[in-house]
């Protein structure tokens, strides 16, 4: 059996996506295929797989990632989606929890990307809308007929607060992490 | 590298493992066996120390032979120098502890 699911996930949100694929697989359904908003599924033996979202360095395309692919492979690490520059893994339960990173130091450094990358999309998206915004109010006070209300640049800039949030959550969960490093490895 | 380096539990197990030739698998699988289960390394983790070490010339690739797809890595002389000197940091930290728990 197979099925599509549309859904809405915010890069800063990959954490809770990964538990949203989780408890999808738990539930007998397996990712076969992820494209922009669409994610496809099969269904499969309830827990049999897990999964993890990584943030690569460079595009998941990169020949530059193709040594790091065969590794996961290698592994028993499956590549079921690759986004840009992430990459949706799946491993068959085994009784260990799914990891990619197992110490602090590459779990920082991971996190860290990723609010780098959240940083760039939130700044980007501030600027584009308060630009149109500001475009579309200037052109209304001069009685221009662009002056209508503009959504596109509205969108732009609840992406931005949506991901000023999301950056604030990944900034605790390093800190939180970089203070348990002034102790512990 | 400056000779009081401290090495994570991560890359001293890794250049441990490594004193015979092993793949990827194999020495996660050698640390988990080593440590009963303790230590898990977890696949992105060993490929960073793994690239790491290799640049630093700690562990070399040995070369694959035709059949086996997977890339073997072995302990260089200065990794072996490296070890032996977290070696005796540990050893010295146990003394310590000893002395001071016993003494």
């Amino acid at each position: 059996m197979k099925k599509k699911e549309y859904r809405l996930n915010f890069i800063w949100d990959y954490d809770k996506e990964e538990k949203w694929l989780n408890e999808e697989a738990k539930n007998g359904w397996r990712l076969t295929k992820y494209f922009f908003l669409k994610y496809e599924f099969e269904s499969c033996e309830p827990g049999e797989y897990e999964y993890k979202i990584q943030l690569l360095d460079e595009n998941a395309n990169n020949p530059k990632n193709r040594q790091y692919f065969s590794f996961l492979e290698d592994m028993g690490i499956n590549i079921v989606a690759t986004w840009f520059r992430w990459i949706y893994l799946e491993k068959r339960a085994d009784g260990e929890p799914f990891e990619i990173f197992s110490d602090r130091n590459s779990r920082l450094k991971h996190m860290k990307s990723v609010l780098t990358f959240t940083n760039t999309v939130g700044g980007l998206n501030a600027f584009i809308g308060i630009t149109n915004v500001l475009m579309a109010i200037i052109n209304t006070l001069g009685g221009n007929s662009y002056g209508k209300i503009n959504y596109i640049g509205v969108l732009n800039i609840l992406i931005a607060v949506l991901s000023y949030y999301g950056s604030k959550r990944i900034k605790e969960a390093c800190k939180d992490l970089e203070l348990t490093g002034e102790v512990e490895e | 590298m400056a000779e009081n380096t401290v090495l994570t539990e991560g890359v001293y197990l890794i250049l441990l493992s490594l004193k015979k030739p092993l793949h990827g698998y194999g020495i996660i699988k050698n640390v988990q066996e080593k440590t009963n289960g303790r230590v898990n390394l977890a696949a992105g983790t060993l490929y960073g120390a793994l690239n790491n070490l290799l640049s630093r010339g700690w562990i070399k690739e040995l070369a694959s032979e035709e059949s086996s797809r997977k890339k073997e890595y072995i302990i260089t002389s200065s990794g072996e120098d490296a070890l032996m000197r977290e070696y005796s940091r540990l050893r010295e930290l146990v003394m310590i502890t000893e002395s001071i728990l016993e003494g």
